[in-house]
Order: structure tokens, then sequence, then C-alpha cells
């Protein structure tokens, strides 16, 4: 496989080739323009058989079951299921709290990886694609495409992407569940750090048009440890606002509040069905795509490969 | 509250310490670019009150262990005479220590003296003043005496009791004196004393000029008073206020004469029932008992002495609350021949001769009649009283006789010439005899029977002045004022008199003469002329007694020493018999010592309005070890229990923030590298 351009240093081709034998798959069927390698909400012509309905003037006669017509004497049609493409919306959180890091990779690089990956497989698989990148007043929106030069136009956004000003990923997932047409695959990938009921509204809005929503809430290991040990002078990367005060004190309280939030936060997608999972930018992002695509494989009915 | 290494509290700021530390560390803080405020700011709200009053407590606990420990390092003393030395020891403290007879009575439990009690504790505030330079002022010599170590003054010999009284206004006035002539910066006066009234002498006037004296020093002075004064203790004094020899007539006890010793004993706390009373004479001791009957007994002792012989004695009274108020000593001789000198003639002159010299027998009373022609003639050496009776003025020879004479030490009196009056002697002059209204005689109204010629006898009886009734009266005046020792009844003096140099001037306004009235009876005249001729008397003889610390030999090459030997004793300030060659002396401790009166406590502020005074009420009560007791255990143990509470606070979580009982977040997972060839399994 070519050599990446140097700008898309984020993509990995060894990840990519290793994943590239797993599907991007859809728990829910979809309505694609094109014949894909998904499941549609219709009927096709795929050689999967899906079930038998009454003959209406007009069907196509191919489809009919002759053999049925000869026991029953009766017309009963064939149908099968359809195979459509799928639109993919990856939407990245591009607000400076994705600076942050307590290592190596800061949450934006690990974001943009996770994002690159996908959208290099979602591509090559046939899929169409588009891109959401949001900030306080930045948004980046690039339709869905099939095409390998939209994977270009993709890529060389994910890696002009910058991560600053305040978060609006409120606004932005409302906007985008309003904005959709069809049913489309929303890969969602920030630190999620806002109100948590405000957030569930916003994935139930998704839910709600039947978007297959799938969450990747990127964390530091830091911020779920806080393991300062002397005082520190917390600057907000989104606001600048600075908070002066000694972790020890703090710490207990910190992290009760954290645990209410991702338990809150876990419960509410699983009430409404998001595929949520957490992931410390300490993890390899490869493990983690891996174990979502194979999670996704086994929950889809007639997943292929 | 003062402290014994005060420099410590310099160290005082580094209470600061853990504050300072804590804000260094606040300030030594990392920055962080954070990207979960939301739970920060959520935690920072709920973990700060609990766990800022938690950190609060933990800094005052450091700051106060600190504070402690160099509070206790600074050795801070409790007590309130010494009171607040902030601004460090003074440089010169002066102690004015009162060692009057009195100073010695016993108050408080501990059996010492007033005196030795006071000592005490002025060694010890002294000992907390140890950067001062000390001087002592005491009540006998008042002269400033700079002490090397002030923790000695117990055992000096300046500080031993003494049998005299003590001037407070004149000590003050000695300590005022040293302060203006050696302005040191800062100084203290430290005062101990029982207050006793005649020591203070509060109604006198020279507090004023103290008070004033003191506003005007240049720098500020302040007074501690360390009051001694106690209850009234089971004391009894005793005191010897007469030694007289008599000669005794008749024959069976010629050739005998008999000492008659007036006593005057005191009962402080009303002590009734019999005392023995030890009578030393001449090496004998014998006891009397004596029955005790009112607070202030006088009692006429009478033995039988060998004519013409001196002797000396003295009286005791067993130990009680005041030793030094136990003895009095006595000296007695034959009694001087006293004789008088009558410039005059006629009856009047007769009579005053004969109340001069009573009894023709007595060889130590006796009186010639001069004609005052020849007044200036007359030798008055050997005489103890003159009387100026003559008709006209003395002539200019007599006149200086009489001058020379009295200013060295001699009583003259003047009896009215009667007429028109005219010039007297040494400058008086006479108004023109009046006469009285038929049946309303010239009275006598009012008469000093305190002091003077006309007191009281010994057994406190008036003369008879009120018997008095003068037809006629002729009245003296001088160019300076005369004291008027008895009145008429219109105020007008009945006998008045004037100190000329050391001697004495008396005039009577009228004639012992049967043409004037009664005086010449006797009864008035008799008693008053003997008096006088006492008082001239003590001139020719020198006093058998006298009040320590008052009387000064004649000439400082005179050495005194005590007759007795059995310690050490200075005529200075000691009783005792004392004898220098033939001449022998008893002193005796001021009969005022002997008042219990002390002064009222709450008017010394008053008298010294503009000084500040501390005074140290119920000294007497006080242990020595309690006027200032270090405090520093205490402190040290304030600090361990502050360092137990920090210590408590700092590893126990009870001021935190409650940890959250379960959590139903994940936990993060564990690294778990899912590969690709699991996914292909």
């Amino acid at each position: 496989m070519a050599k990446p351009e140097h700008r898309w240093d984020f993509l990995d081709m060894g990840v990519i080739s290793r994943l590239s034998r797993l599907t991007v798959s859809v728990r829910l069927p979809m309505l694609g323009s094109v014949t894909g390698i998904h499941r549609s909400a219709t009927r096709g012509s795929s050689v999967e058989f899906a079930e038998y309905r009454k003959y209406a003037p007009g069907d196509d006669l191919r489809f009919l079951d002759w053999r049925v017509f000869a026991r029953t004497d009766r017309f009963y049609m064939k149908e099968f299921e359809a195979d459509t493409n799928l639109r993919c919306y990856v939407v990245l959180d591009t607000s400076a709290s994705m600076k942050f890091t307590s290592g190596e990779t800061t949450r934006f690089e690990y974001a943009r990886r996770i994002a690159g990956t996908l959208a290099h497989l979602l591509v090559h698989q046939g899929d169409a694609l588009g891109l959401v990148c949001f900030a306080d007043k930045a948004l980046t929106e690039l339709p869905p495409r099939r095409t390998p030069s939209h994977l270009r136009q993709v890529l060389d956004t994910l890696a002009d992407a910058k991560p600053q000003g305040e978060t609006n990923l409120v606004t932005t997932l409302h906007n985008l569940a309003e904005r959709i047409r069809q049913r489309s695959l929303v890969i969602v990938i920030s630190d999620l750090f806002t109100e948590v009921p405000e957030l569930l509204e916003c994935f139930k809005h998704l839910r709600f048009y039947k978007h297959d929503l799938a969450v990747f809430h990127l964390l530091d290991r830091q911020e779920y440890d806080f393991d300062f040990h002397r005082p520190v002078r917390f600057v907000d990367l989104e606001n600048g606002m600075d908070l002066i005060t000694d972790p020890a004190v703090v710490r207990d309280a910190y992290r009760e509040a954290l645990n209410d939030y991702l338990g809150t936060l876990h419960h509410g997608c699983r009430e409404f069905d998001v595929d949520y999972r957490v992931n410390y930018l300490d993890e390899s992002y490869e493990g983690s795509l891996t174990s979502f695509l194979l999670q996704r494989i086994k929950r889809t009915k007639g997943g292929r490969r | 509250m003062a402290y014994l290494q005060p420099w410590m509290l310099w160290a005082l700021p580094a209470v600061l310490l853990p504050i300072v530390i804590h804000m260094l560390n606040r300030l030594r803080y990392k920055t962080v670019h954070w990207a979960a405020m939301i739970f920060l700011l959520k935690a920072n709200r709920a973990a700060t009150r609990r766990a800022k009053l938690r950190q609060y407590l933990l800094l005052a606990f450091r700051a106060l262990i600190i504070l402690f420990l160099i509070w206790a390092m600074a050795r801070p003393l409790v007590g309130g005479w010494i009171g607040a030395a902030a601004g460090g020891a003074p440089e010169t403290v002066l102690i004015l220590l009162d060692r009057s007879a009195s100073m010695e009575s016993r108050g408080g439990d501990a059996g010492e003296s007033k005196r030795a009690h006071g000592l005490a504790l002025l060694s010890t505030a002294a000992k907390q003043s140890a950067g001062s330079r000390f001087v002592l002022i005491e009540n006998v010599l008042r002269q400033p005496l700079e002490i090397a170590n002030a923790s000695n003054l117990g055992s000096m010999q300046m500080t031993e009791a003494t049998d005299t009284a003590a001037d407070i206004p004149a000590m003050l006035r000695a300590a005022l004196d040293y302060l203006a002539k050696n302005r040191p910066g800062s100084a203290e006066i430290w005062v101990a004393s029982d207050l006793q009234a005649s020591n203070w002498r509060t109604d006198s006037s020279e507090w004023q000029d103290i008070d004033a004296r003191f506003a005007g020093l240049p720098q500020s002075v302040r007074v501690r008073l360390l009051d001694l004064s106690g209850p009234p203790a089971a004391n009894i004094s005793v005191a010897v206020r007469a030694a007289d020899v008599r000669n005794l007539k008749g024959a069976a006890d010629a050739g005998k004469a008999q000492l008659n010793l007036a006593l005057e004993l005191r009962a402080q706390d009303g002590h009734k029932g019999t005392i023995p009373l030890l009578v030393t004479r001449e090496g004998v001791t014998s006891q009397l008992d004596i029955p005790l009957g009112s607070s202030v007994q006088r009692e006429s002792l009478k033995f039988d002495v060998p004519k013409g012989e001196t002797g000396w004695g003295k009286v005791e009274l067993p130990a009680d609350a005041n030793l030094a108020d136990n003895s009095a000593y006595f000296v007695y001789g034959p009694p001087p021949a006293l004789k008088s000198m009558v410039i005059g003639e006629g009856p009047g002159a007769q009579r005053i001769r004969f109340a001069a010299a009573p009894d023709k027998a007595r060889t130590d009373r006796t009186a010639e009649i001069a004609s005052p022609a020849r007044a200036g003639g007359l030798d008055l050496k050997s005489v103890a009283l003159a009387v100026w009776a003559g008709t006209t003025a003395p002539d200019e020879s007599a006149a200086k006789t009489l001058q020379a004479w009295v200013e060295s030490g001699g009583v003259l009196l003047c009896m009215p010439p009667g007429g028109e009056g005219g010039a007297g002697p040494l400058g008086l002059h006479w108004e023109a005899a009046e006469n009285a209204q038929p049946r309303t005689p010239f009275r006598i109204a009012a008469w000093d029977e305190i002091d003077g010629p006309l007191a009281r006898t010994d057994s406190g009886a008036s003369l008879a002045l009120a018997r008095l009734e003068m037809q006629r009266r002729q009245l003296p005046s001088t160019g300076g004022a005369l004291h008027a020792y008895a009145t008429f009844t219109d105020g007008r003096p009945f006998l008045s008199g004037r100190k000329i140099g050391s001697g004495q001037l008396f005039a009577f306004s009228a004639q012992p003469d049967t043409e004037w009235g009664n005086f010449g009876d006797g009864l008035v005249l008799l008693p008053a002329v003997q008096r006088m001729l006492a008082l001239g008397g003590r001139r020719l003889a020198p006093p058998a007694m006298a009040i320590a610390g008052e009387w000064q030999p004649a000439s400082p090459d005179e050495t005194w020493s005590a007759i007795e030997t059995d310690r050490r004793r200075d005529w200075r300030w000691s009783a005792g018999v004392y004898q220098s060659g033939a001449s022998r002396i008893a002193l005796n401790r001021p009969a005022s010592e002997d008042a219990p009166e002390t002064a009222d406590r709450t008017r010394i502020p008053a008298l010294l309005h503009g000084v500040k005074l501390t005074v140290m009420a119920d000294a007497i009560e006080l242990k020595a070890d309690r006027l200032q007791s270090e405090i520093w255990p205490a402190m040290v143990i304030a600090a361990m229990l502050f360092m137990c509470a920090e210590m408590l606070l700092a590893t126990s979580r009870a001021m935190l923030p409650r940890r959250a009982a379960t959590s139903n977040a994940p936990e993060p997972r564990p690294l778990r590298r899912i590969d690709t060839a699991e996914a292909r399994a």
C-alpha cells in the first residue's frame, strides 16, 4: 500500500491494513442510495432471501415463486434483502479541550487517528463518509460521498483541523440530527465535557431519526486519576479561566463528580442504545477500533466476511 | 506580663512561618492546562468549605505551636507587680525601703517580718529586672546606695531592722534628687512600706511638691508600691515616756532616791489580761505582772535607787507579732540642779521665785531674784530659766545679755510691766494694761493641752486655767508672730511664746498679783513655770532619752557605743543605751511607730496623680516566689497539645469531604490489546 502523504501522518497504514479485514458495520438497516454491503431497510435483489409476499399486479414475474404457485395455486413473490451502502458522519470535536494530554498523544491526535482510520475504512468499503469538525464558532462540514477524492478531501480537512475554541457539542449534534435526511451512522469523537442531560437529549434526538450512534469518549488517564500532589493552577483550555487549588483537598470530590458524570452518561447511552465507549489516551486506538468493529459485527445480523 | 528573655520575642514573627510556607507552596503551584474543569469546579465548590476550614485549623495549630514555643522560650512571668515590661527593664530602679520599727511586725503565714518579706519580694522582682542598676534608699540615712547585686538585699546591713521612723515623703524627695542628679534614661521607684500613717503623712502638703517634682522629671518614672500593710496582729508595744529620779525626803529615806518610770503600753488587738513585763536595771532583771485593761495604758513604776547614782535599764515584753516594739530603754541619773533667775522686784517677782523653787529643802531647784538694774552683769550661764519681771525695759547691756543667752538655748519668761506698757526685752512690746468690766473678769477660753507649758499633766489632768479670773491684763506683741498657748474669751493671748534661736521666749499677759486676779494662786503659774524650767534645763543637761534615728551626737567626733553588746547596734538606727565617755543616752523608737493606723491606700494614687503608680496590694500575703512566677511549662504543654491536635487533624479524614460511597461509573478498563488476530477469530 502506498505510503500516505506526510500531512496525513495520523494515518497508520499498518493499522488500516490490519483493520481492513473487518467491516465497519451498522446495527440497523440503512437506506443507502446505491448497492453496498449493508442491510437495507427496503427489499432488494441480493441473494439473501428475506420473505414472501402476495403478488400484486405489476410485480416483476422473475421473482414469482413458481413452486409455491404449483403447490398452492397462489402467487407469491420472493423477496430478497437489499444491500445498500452506508452514510456515515464522523463528528469530530475540535474544541480546545481536545488539546489535552498527560502523555504523548493529545486527545485531538487520538481522535484524528480514529476519524482518519474510520474514514479510510469506510470509503474503501464503498460507504459514503461525511465529516463534521465542530468547535465554538468554526464548523467544517463535508457531505457524505463515496469517492476516493472525497477521502483525500476528508483527510486533508482532518490534517488541517486545529483544536481551538469552546465546545458546542450539544448544538452541533442537534443541528446535525435535523439536517441528516437519511438514516446514517453517526460517530461522535469527543471528550464530552458538557452537561450530561443536555448531551443525552442530543443522543435521543439522533436516535429518534433512527441514526446509528456511536460515541468515542476520549479521556486522559490523568483526568480520571487526578494524581496531582502539589498545588496546581488549573487553566481551562477552552476559556482560559484558572483555578488554584490543592488537589489533595479536592481529589475526592473531583472523583465523585467524575464518577457521577460517567455513571449517568453510561446509563443514558444504554437507555438510548448508543454505542458508547470510553477510550483512554494511553490505550492503543487500534485495539479500541478493533473491539469497536468486532462488537458491531457481532451485533449486526447477517454481518458478512 | 514580664519576660526573662524578652529578646526572644523578636522571634514572634516566626509565628507566620507556617502561613508563609503555605502561601509559598501555593505560589509554587504548577500550571496545568486542564480540560475537565467542569468536574474541578464542582469539586472545588463541594470540597472547599470543610477543607478550607481544615486547612485554616491546621495553619492555626501550627502557628500556635510556634507562638507558644517562642513564648515559652521568652520565659514569661506572671504576677501583677512588675507588670507589663514590654519596653524591657528600666535603666535604674530606686528601691525605697521602709525599715522603720513597724516593719518588723509579722504578717502573713510565713512568720517573717514585713521588712524581710518585702525584701524577699524585692529580691525576686530584682532578679527579673536584671539589666537595671539598683539604688537603695532606706529611711534612716536616705542616702542613695548603689547595689551591685540586688538579690542580696536581704543580707545587707542597710536593710536590717531599725528602731526608727520612716519619712516616706523625704525618701521620695531623696529619690527625686537622685533622679535629677543622675538623669537615668528610664527609672522606676519601688517602694516597700507598711503604709503606716505617721510615715506617709498623707495630709501633708509635701506631697504636692513631690507630685510637682515628678511631673517635672524629663523621663517618665513609674512608681511601684509594695503594700505590706496587714491586719492588726496580736501585738503589744511598750515605751518609756519618762525616767525621772526624785530625791526622797524624810529621815528614813535619807540618801535614797526614787526612779519613776512612766511607761506606755499599747495593745493593738485590744488584748486584755496580765502580761509579764521584764524590767532590767543595772543588769538585774525583775518581772512585773501588769494587768492590761485598755488599748493604751500608762503605767508608772517606782524603784528605789541610791541617791546621786546614774544607771540605765530596759523594759521588755514577751515576744509577740512585732519584736521591735517589745523593749524600751531608759537612762536615769540624779536630777540636774535647775536654777532660775527672776529679774524684778515686788511681790510678783517673789511669787515667781516661789513657783520656780517651791521647796527650799530641794537642792535641785533654786531661784534667785536679781534687780533689773544690774541685769546686764548677770551670769546666766548656769541658769535654766530667766524671768523678766521688771517694770521697765532692760537697758542695752541687759538686752544684749538676754538676747545672747536666749539664742544659745535659754528660756526667758516675761511678765507684764503694768501701767502704760512699753518696750520689753527681746523686742517685746507691751500694750497698755486694761481693766476688766466689773463682774466680768477676763477668763481663759482655750489653751494648748497637748504641748507647751500648759499641757496636761502626766496623769492626763488638765491645768486649772478655766478657774483663772483676771481683773487686769496687759497684752504683749512683737515684730514677728507670737504663738498663743492660751487665749482669753475674746481671742487675745494669755500666754504667748516664740522661738528665738535655739531658745524660747514666753510672755504671760497678767501679773501673779492679787490686784490682777487669781493668777498668783499658783495653780497655773507653778506647773507652767516648772515646765519652762524643765525646758530650759535641757540646755544644761544633755537629754537622757532620745529617739533613734533623730538623735545626733553633739559633735561628729564623739564615739558612741552600745552598753548592751548582745547584738550589733548602731546609734544611727538601733534603740539601746549608748555611752560616750561618761555620757549616756537611751535611744528608743519613735512613739509614732507604735500607732497602728495605716494610710488610706486609695488616697495614694491621688497624692501622686501625675505618676504612673502600680500598687501591689496585700503583698504581705504573697509568697515571694509567687510575685512573679515563670509559666513556660504551661506554654510548652500548650504547644504540645497543639502539636497533638495538628497531628490528629492532619492524619484523620474527619474534616475532609466525604468519599463517594459507591461508584456506578465504569472503572477504567485495563489495557487490553485486541489485535486483529483475535478479531479474525
